[in-house]
């Protein structure tokens, strides 16, 4: 039904518009339109056009086998739609659907009941229909006309409020934040000007806490956005705010969160539900924000960003931007071979100041809509490029070279590194390169910053920067997967890298001791390592093989592309990772640690017990150490595993590159078996005096070295240095011991492992005369790690011990079950104490002629943290005034004994709950020094403060009097 | 980036202290007279290697490099072998042609590059064939074979002439057909001195194969050299400048014959896989009549062969 366009009919404030319809049978169509004035139902957001932004629409669209009602709406610049819940709606029934608008929200009824409710920040008044209106068809055309019959129709005008009030920002705070404030815009549909008007706002319950109102004056169908200050001393809760305006109120809530304690951050790569996450122990989680091309201007569409930062922060989770922008824009600059073309793998020209140019441009506005909140915790920069980069031949990189080196692209350069060695007219018989030659140069520049993905990442970082909060974090991924040279991610603040634990779960420790040596490049970068928590099924349990036994889970999931892991090998992982110096760990494969019903992805969840484990061991590992975790230093590499740079682009053959493969890769797991704590240095290490510090250099696939590292490690064994090589090793080094290397055979993983650790024990017992290791242990599968502070020793200890089990053992492929071990760990130094900082106890040892023994018993994938001292602590005193007041700071100071101890800090009120600023903190140089503000809103009385030590479980306990 | 810092704060000292005075001392005990009483009646490998060190080192290096280059030890033979060779000239000549003949693979293999120096040297040239032939080691006979290639020849294209200062045209581009190759591994390497190049070879006994790799058309696990021959009848002459071979994609090397005449090759190892190449045929192509084409392909590892279509392209 047609009408002519009659003004009425797109009503100036608020409205309802009631139809009654019964739907046809067998309808094929997408969208049925019930009501349309409007015609371009969603225009591009560019769209100038005003007709494209006019009049309003109601439609049906469909979901699957449901129908979701949607609403569209012009105002004259811009539009906006809003969608309501899909409800299932039967053929030759009649039903009756509402809608209900007004500037700052919609709602829609079906047959008299709530469908949704949709806030809504309409930019002003609806802009008068250009088209007439149609009922039960679209105007302008007929293919989206309703199918079945249209009984009625009803458009009344609504009360017409004098001003809509709703959010303008954020509606979570964090306890003690500076200087928060809240936003609120105002939208005057009264149908005449205000003047004079004020604003209040107020917390319902907390008459006491004033927040000083404004003045309002506005013309008719604008709006305005007010700050208010608000004071963030409040107990984490949810409050009501509420606001009046022009006699007209609203009650919006609020949310105030506990601030964050000394936290070890848990990250999930990937996007998932917050209460699920938080749970399991994650503290932050990634999402989209800057891939919106958010404009910081447009209210509206930050509006919707602001409120998932809501969400997530009001759970507890904190988010981090996918910034991959990149992709919108890189087939318009795509990398050229020296035939112009593009490579067949597309990757961005990075070099190309353009695309710098254009996503700093989103990423400055994406810091500038979103820095303010705290949620907005920190981004993800363009993940993953640099396994596509090759070099590019437009102008921009051979240019950059030639203005770095003085010299054209060498004319063998047509790919991301140079032939092998072998097959380079001139190359040395000695596999001994200049520093300066013409290859390495230009390799070592292009990886550097030649590409341009490095650089990049930074300028990316420093534009997201701009309007963050402090604390906020860049990080790249994976920072590893490239050849060891320092530099990877650029000037991001975190570097990370992700592996598999299949099939040997201590590899995450290799691929960790990888990024600490990327790390040394740049000591300011924090550094990260993340797991998958998913094995590939054709690298766990192939297809096309089905066992006589087969699991469970392989009648539900039988063509499961990735499956998840065992949880012992994802217990075995977090304590390889852990044993290392990082600032946080991460994971990735969502649902296959979280069951998501309808999961459509890729990535199975086949194991239950997996995510059952990573939450025991957040609760009981991560979050009562994590402060202790982020802090013991590392020691000093007396062990040090070579990756050159010269020997990985010429000869590629046996570099780890990042993936934890190769005779490399597995070297490192065979010195860890033997307990030898490898580490690992670069060449830069090298030429930075690193050697003085190591005692035995290994040397696995070191078949190219330049002039500088082999003279240095000739001047390191001429300082009486051990140095192992293999069968690769450049000519011109006589090593101590020759390796021969391990053939890591696939289908036999137990015999491989058997293999590399018998290796890793002969190299041991080589080492015997010249070398002592700090520690050893009577079982290969029991791998020690150790880290120092002063003279306390910090031992991580992991059961390796792995079987093959039912879950998908039945394959031969990966051990994927741990087994109980017992066994004795042997330190050389002499020991006056050792406590369990899980378990927060003393332990057994034994102590003479400098050297300690510890027994330890090890559930299937467990680990220890033992602390060793040369005397038993004796000291935890608290000092703290005796009374405080509400809302005010006061300093609680705790001395212990001069050592890295962790702590668990509770500040109990007279009901017996934590407040906030209770947490996990480590006490350092014999101090913890901490203030701590009782809520304002929060009871008076006697209050506890309550410190445990969690090396030797004494507690201490001071009372203050709060009022 | 200094290092010692960081790594001050983080040491035990006692250890530290231990493990530095441990090296120290390792150093120190070592004489140049030690060392060679632990060369001359030591057992101990790590002690005699770390006492060879030492004397190549010092002003003893030439001595201790006579000495001990037929040593027990074959890492000391080498390493002595790597002294005459970072010395060149007649007396590395003379320890290279006997390192050649060592038991030890890793002397032979650093005897073999060495020798690469001297293969102007018809001697040189003998032995490096006697190795190609009967080497032990298959990877020691390809590199002599290697060393010992008989073809050489620059590729130099229309678009690398100087003089040539015109835009390049297409001006035909012909795909050869894929099924009409013929084929045949040739394990020992020795194709090249068997002539299957040779215009007039007689391929008869050849197999014959399509584009694609030849693991999936009965040659599964094969690693090694392998060649292919085609015939083809080219059209009357087309007014051009250049005619140039196009090779989309030989996994992974590749040395190719126009008529019998070598054109060049694609030889960057395993990453040259999934590279297209070019190589000029200008002269060698014969215009109203049959060519041969022959190409001998490298494969090292996973699959190989001609697995992407060739053409001959005629430019202007």
């Amino acid at each position: 039904m047609m009408s002519a366009n009659h003004p009425e009919l797109t009503p100036g404030g608020a409205f309802s518009l009631e139809l009654e319809f019964i739907l046809a049978d067998n309808i094929q169509k997408p969208r049925l339109l019930l009501w349309d004035s409007k015609y371009i139902l969603a225009p591009k957001a560019d769209s100038k056009d005003k007709r494209h932004h006019s009049g309003f629409a109601l439609a049906l669209n469909r979901r699957g086998d449901s129908w979701q009602p949607a609403a569209y709406f012009g105002y004259g610049e811009s539009s906006l739609s809003v969608s309501g819940k899909p409800e299932k709606l039967e053929p030759g029934k009649p039903y009756r659907l509402k809608l209900e608008y007004s500037p700052v929200e919609v709602r829609f009824f079906l047959n008299g009941v709530l469908n949704a409710e949709i806030p809504l920040a309409a930019p002003g008044a609806l802009a008068p229909a250009v088209y007439r209106t149609v009922i039960g068809d679209r105007v302008g055309s007929n293919y989206m006309g309703w199918m079945g019959t249209v009984t009625g129709a009803e458009l009344r005008n609504m009360r017409q409020r004098a001003v809509a009030i709703s959010p303008a920002g954020r509606m979570v705070f964090v306890r003690l934040e500076n200087n928060p404030e809240l936003a609120l815009q105002i939208v005057n549909v009264s149908g005449k000007a205000l003047e004079n008007a004020t604003v209040t706002a107020q917390l319902a319950g907390l008459p006491e806490l004033k927040i000083p109102s404004r003045n309002l004056n506005l013309s008719t169908g604008t709006s305005t956005v007010l700050s208010f200050p608000l004071d963030s001393r409040l107990k984490p809760g949810e409050y009501q705010l509420e606001v009046k305006a022009a006699d007209e109120t609203a009650s919006l809530p609020l949310r105030v969160i506990a601030e964050n304690v000394d936290e070890y951050p848990v990250v999930m790569w990937g996007v998932g539900d917050n209460r699920k996450l938080k749970a399991l122990g994650f503290t932050h989680q990634l999402s989209g924000f800057a891939n919106t091309n958010p404009d910081p201007d447009d209210l509206g569409k930050t509006l919707a960003g602001m409120q998932r930062l809501d969400a997530a922060l009001s759970e507890g989770m904190y988010l981090m931007d996918n910034f991959s922008v990149y992709r919108s824009i890189m087939k318009d600059f795509p990398r050229v071979t020296r035939d112009g073309k593009s490579y067949p793998r597309l990757n961005m020209e990075a070099s190309n100041p353009e695309t710098g140019k254009r996503l700093t441009a989103i990423a400055e506005n994406t810091s500038k809509a979103y820095g303010s909140h705290p949620g907005y915790s920190g981004a993800l920069i363009q993940s993953e490029v640099r396994d596509g980069s090759n070099p590019s031949f437009n102008q921009f990189e051979p240019d950059a070279y030639k203005k770095f080196s003085g010299r054209e692209v060498p004319a063998v350069v047509n790919g991301r590194n140079p032939p092998p060695y072998d097959k380079i007219a001139g190359f040395p018989v000695t596999r001994i390169i200049p520093q300066d030659d013409s290859l390495l140069q230009y390799y070592g520049w292009w990886w550097r910053v030649g590409d341009g993905w490095n650089p990049l990442h930074g300028a990316i970082s420093r534009a997201l920067h701009k309007h963050a909060r402090p604390g906020f974090w860049t990080f790249y991924d994976p920072a590893v997967r490239v050849p060891p040279l320092w530099g990877s991610g650029g000037d991001v603040d975190c570097i990370s890298q992700w592996s598999y634990t299949n099939p040997d779960p201590i590899k995450i420790g290799q691929s960790t001791d990888e990024m600490l040596a990327m790390h040394g490049g740049n000591p300011k970068q924090m550094v990260m390592k993340m797991t998958q928590v998913f094995w590939y099924r054709n690298q766990s349990a192939p297809t096309g093989r089905k066992p006589e036994q087969p699991p469970e889970w392989l009648a539900t999931e039988p063509e499961a592309k990735y499956i998840s892991i065992s949880p012992d090998h994802l217990k075995i992982a977090l304590w390889s990772k852990i044993s290392r110096k990082l600032d946080g760990i991460m994971y990735h494969g969502y649902s296959s640690l979280i069951e998501v019903p309808g999961n459509k992805h890729a990535y199975r969840f086949t194991n239950p017990a997996c995510g059952a484990a990573l939450t025991d061991l957040t609760r009981e590992v991560i979050r009562p150490l994590g402060a202790l975790l982020k802090r013991i230093p590392e020691r000093r590499p007396e062990v040090a595993v070579l990756q050159s740079f010269a020997s990985t682009i010429f000869a590629q053959r046996h570099a780890s590159y990042g993936w934890g493969r190769g005779w490399a890769a597995d070297c490192h797991l065979a010195l860890q078996w033997a307990h030898l704590q490898p580490s690992i240095i670069y060449d830069e290490h090298i030429l930075n005096g690193i050697l003085d510090q190591v005692d035995v250099l290994v040397l696995p696939g070191v078949e190219v070295l330049t002039e500088p590292v082999f003279q240095a490690i000739r001047e390191f064994q001429r300082k009486g240095g051990f140095v192992i090589g293999d069968t690769f090793t450049v000519p011109g080094i006589l090593p101590d011991i020759q390796m021969a290397p391990v053939v890591r055979r696939t289908a036999d993983p137990v015999g491989t492992k058997r293999d590399l650790q018998r290796f890793g024990a002969s190299i041991r017992q080589q080492l015997a005369a010249y070398y002592r290791p700090p520690f050893a242990a009577d079982d290969a599968d029991l791998v020690l790690r150790l880290r120092s502070a002063g003279n306390v020793d910090y031992l991580f200890a992991v059961n390796d011990k792995l079987a093959f089990g039912d879950y998908i053992g039945q394959w031969g492929v990966v051990q994927e079950t741990g087994v109980p071990l017992s066994g004795n760990i042997t330190l050389n130094r002499t020991a006056g104490a050792v406590y369990d900082l899980v378990k927060h106890q003393p332990v057994k040892f034994t102590s003479n002629d400098n050297q300690c023994t510890i027994p330890v018993e090890l559930e299937p994938g467990g680990g220890r943290l033992l602390m060793i001292l040369d005397q038993p602590l004796t000291k935890m005193e608290i000092s703290a005034p005796t009374g405080a007041k509400l809302g005010q700071p006061f300093e609680v100071t705790v001395q212990t004994d001069n050592v890295l101890i962790p702590l668990e800090w509770q500040l109990l009120n007279p009901d017996g709950e934590p407040a906030p600023g209770s947490g996990w903190f480590c006490a350092e140089n014999g101090v913890l020094k901490r203030q701590m503000t009782p809520s304002l809103n929060e009871k008076s009385g006697t209050w506890k403060i309550v410190v445990k030590n969690l090396a030797d479980g004494k507690t201490v306990t001071r009372d203050i009097h709060i009022q | 980036m200094n290092w010692k810092p960081v790594l001050w704060l983080s040491m035990g000292m006692a250890a530290c202290c231990l493990q530095a005075g441990v090296k120290e001392q390792r150093a120190a005990e070592l004489t140049p007279e030690r060392a060679r009483v632990i060369l001359a009646s030591g057992d101990d490998t790590i002690k005699r290697r770390a006492a060879f060190r030492l004397l190549l080192a010092e002003a003893t290096a030439e001595a201790a490099a006579k000495q001990y280059a037929g040593d027990r030890d074959p890492l000391i033979r080498r390493a002595a072998l790597y002294f005459w060779l970072e010395r060149g000239g007649d007396a590395a000549l003379a320890y290279l042609k006997t390192a050649i003949a060592d038991k030890d693979v890793a002397v032979r293999t650093l005897a073999l590059q060495g020798l690469a120096r001297y293969a102007n040297l018809a001697e040189v040239r003998t032995i490096l064939e006697k190795v190609e032939k009967s080497d032990p080691e298959a990877g020691l006979r390809r590199q002599a074979a290697a060393l010992n290639w008989p073809f050489q020849r620059e590729t130099r294209l229309l678009r690398d002439d100087p003089s040539w200062d015109y835009e390049i045209l297409s001006v035909k581009k012909i795909q050869l057909p894929d099924s009409m190759w013929k084929f045949t591994i040739d394990p020992a390497g020795d194709g090249h001195r068997k002539d299957f190049f040779a215009a007039d070879f007689n391929d008869n006994g050849w197999k014959p194969i399509k584009t694609g790799h030849w693991e999936t058309q009965g040659w599964a696990d094969y690693d090694g050299i392998a060649w292919y021959r085609m015939r083809f009848t080219m059209p009357e002459k087309i007014d051009s400048n250049a005619v140039e071979m196009l090779f989309e994609g030989v996994d992974e090397g590749a040395w190719v014959w126009l008529n019998g005449v070598y054109l060049g090759q694609h030889d960057i190892g395993p990453a040259g896989w999934n590279q297209m190449f070019r190589l000029d045929a200008t002269k060698e192509i014969k215009w109203g009549t049959e060519n041969i084409l022959t190409v001998r392909v490298l494969d090292t590892m996973s699959n190989g062969g001609i697995w992407k279509p060739v053409y001959v392209e005629v430019l202007k």
